[in-house]
């Protein structure tokens, strides 16, 4: 079952899945149910989660403003929205963060945004998926593409620490020709003209 | 298509600001901006490219009427549609070589030392990713792109040989050329 819209005070009556934060490379900040709430009562976030047997929190899907001292919240007001998600180990083949993602971008809200999604290669899980990066990189675009995001190319340090890494974003279609100019200033670190 | 997944056209925010688009090059329409480029360099720069530009039949054949299963060129253009920068992907075919492209990358003078070439080289490095191949080379001469080996190497392609005296200047002065190799990681245990 999925849930979007997720309430800080929601989250008592569920628990965390064990394999919720378990990578093989990776140690993620977000281990626990207390990181989530925090998520939720961010203003502006949309918590999505994936319950089993409405109880167990075995994927979760974040939609929330770029945060304070990144690159990508120097647009103003706040129009770059951040995406970012979890499914458990365990969970992980049964094509979970689709939904979650379809229900999050579904959003009417998301045309006057530009959505983002930062995928660095040492959060993936390639040893539990058996998927080289290469593969783990084409999941990622194949799920987000028919989403309407596209790679776009950044200098932002962390993101060019690999090549591996991958920076996609989908620009609303409300958006204007000024902001996404912006935008693209802002993937190479200039600020708005 | 190889290019599908890739997201052009890809746009670029030079050093100084300036916004250039990267894409394919287009056979249909890029015909006269490929030689107004070409023409556009120094004669020294047209000295050291591996190719006659001089050729149309050449240019032609590396540029425009590319088999896009052996070579993959892009364009970088500005806000005239002038290209100003052009770089191509190699690949071997599906053989021994088959995880192996060949990068190479050229500049309008005008648009040196904006980081045009490093992004060139860095679209050229993503694309091979989004390809699935394992290595790439490039081929540096020694003392003449010094700046372009700078930029390979920040880049993570290392000096895997040099080739003593290999090129030539006008006046006959030998350089080496360098043949750097970039690894393209699979798994973690690969760095």
């Amino acid at each position: 079952m999925l849930r979007d819209r997720v309430a800080p005070g929601d989250l008592a009556e569920v628990e965390t899945d064990p394999g919720i934060g378990v990578f093989s490379a990776y140690r993620s900040i977000i281990t626990t149910k207390d990181s989530l709430t925090r998520i939720a009562a961010q203003p502006q976030a949309n918590l999505c989660l994936a319950l089993a047997e409405d109880r167990c929190i075995v994927g979760y899907c974040v939609m929330r403003p770029s945060q304070e001292g990144e690159r990508w919240s120097w647009l103003k007001p706040p129009i770059m929205f951040e995406l970012f998600g979890e499914t458990a180990r365990g969970w992980r083949n049964l094509k979970l963060m689709r939904p979650m993602l379809e229900l999050l971008v579904g959003d009417e809200a998301n045309e006057e945004r530009i959505l983002y999604i930062v995928g660095y290669s040492w959060t993936w899980d390639l040893d539990h998926t058996k998927k080289s990066m290469q593969e783990y990189r084409d999941t990622l675009i194949h799920l987000l593409s028919p989403l309407g995001f596209r790679q776009y190319p950044t200098n932002e340090p962390n993101i060019s620490l690999r090549p591996e890494n991958i920076f996609m974003a989908r620009v609303g279609s409300g958006v204007s020709k000024e902001v996404v100019k912006s935008f693209h200033n802002l993937l190479f670190g200039m600020g708005e003209d | 298509m190889p290019f599908s997944k890739h997201g052009y056209p890809r746009p670029l925010i030079l050093k100084n600001g300036e916004e250039v688009w990267l894409r394919p090059v287009r056979p249909e329409e890029d015909d006269k901006a490929i030689f107004d480029f070409l023409s556009r360099l120094s004669a020294d720069d047209r000295w050291y490219l591996d190719f006659d530009p001089n050729d149309p039949e050449t240019v032609r054949y590396r540029f425009i009427n590319f088999n896009p299963n052996k070579v993959l060129p892009i364009v970088a253009t500005n806000a005239k549609g002038q290209v100003v920068g052009l770089a191509t992907l190699e690949r071997s075919h599906p053989g021994a070589r088959g995880h192996i492209g060949k990068v190479r990358v050229a500049v309008q003078p005008f648009y040196r030392n904006q980081r045009l070439g490093t992004y060139l080289l860095l679209d050229l490095i993503q694309l091979a990713v989004n390809l699935g191949l394992r290595v790439l080379t490039a081929e540096f001469i020694k003392g003449i792109e010094d700046s372009a080996i700078r930029a390979a190497r920040r880049l993570d392609f290392f000096e895997q040989a040099v080739m003593p005296e290999y090129a030539k200047d006008s006046r006959g002065n030998r350089y080496d050329l360098a043949i750097m190799v970039k690894r393209i990681h699979r798994g973690y245990d690969d760095f």
